[in-house]
């Protein structure tokens, strides 16, 4: 389990983009996640534990999102937090299409679009897409 | 590979970063915290089933004294007319 927990918290801090160093918030993020596996482990009947906490971090994180807007210094910082949650369930959890759709409730279109828009922003190839930035920011100018 | 299929697989490389340490305590943490979230339902689901029984134990007494199946007696007597 410790393995598996090391992986966990490394998709957690990939999620709430922090430096692997200062990752206070992905630690609490997990820790919520393992404690509703924990609750509902008579439930699970068979399941993954560890898809079921994946699923537990993705669900808790979506409802979050808002307030993982800020760039905090981490490696997937130019992404959106939507962005970010499909690219880490996609690409390095390996979760397919259907099952990411399904978790988060979108088309597989969308998962798809999403998908690849993040990649093409990782590799430098998209600009980054515009976020709701403070208005002091906007109206800054000569 | 296709060209996605290739770009997809820099990004994950790009995300194959040594993973952080976890703190000793968290596993800890979050079984306090499931164990709290366990208990808490559980008192719910007993709350409950106690209020469930006691509205259907007073239920049972209100039909026992009140016995509403019967039609209470008339208490106004018909107008006599035309004898």
């Amino acid at each position: 389990m410790a393995g598996a927990a090391g992986r966990l918290l490394h998709t957690a801090t990939l999620l709430t983009a922090e430096p692997t160093g200062a990752n206070e918030r992905a630690q609490r993020l997990l820790t919520a996640a393992l404690a509703r596996t924990y609750a509902a482990w008579d439930g699970l009947h068979g399941e993954d534990p560890y898809d079921r906490t994946r699923q537990e971090l993705a669900i808790r994180f979506a409802h979050e999102a808002w307030r993982h807007h800020r760039p905090r210094g981490g490696l997937l910082d130019p992404l959106t937090p939507r962005e970010r949650l499909v690219l880490v369930l996609r690409l390095y959890e390996g979760v397919a299409e259907e099952q990411t759709a399904a978790l988060l409730g979108l088309p597989v279109d969308r998962v798809r679009a999403l998908c690849n828009r993040s990649v093409a922003t990782m590799r430098g190839t998209r600009r980054p897409t515009a976020r709701r930035l403070p208005v002091r920011l906007l109206g800054a100018g000569p | 590979m296709s060209r996605q299929g290739q770009k997809e697989e820099q990004v994950r490389r790009m995300l194959d970063v040594p993973h952080p340490q976890v703190p000793a305590d968290l596993a800890e943490r979050a079984a306090e915290q499931g164990g709290r979230m366990l208990r808490r339902r559980r008192a719910l689901r007993a709350l409950v089933v106690f209020v469930l029984c006691v509205a259907v134990v007073a239920f049972t007494v209100w039909v026992m004294i009140a016995e509403p199946w019967h039609v209470p007696p008339a208490e106004t007597t018909p107008p006599l007319d035309g004898v």
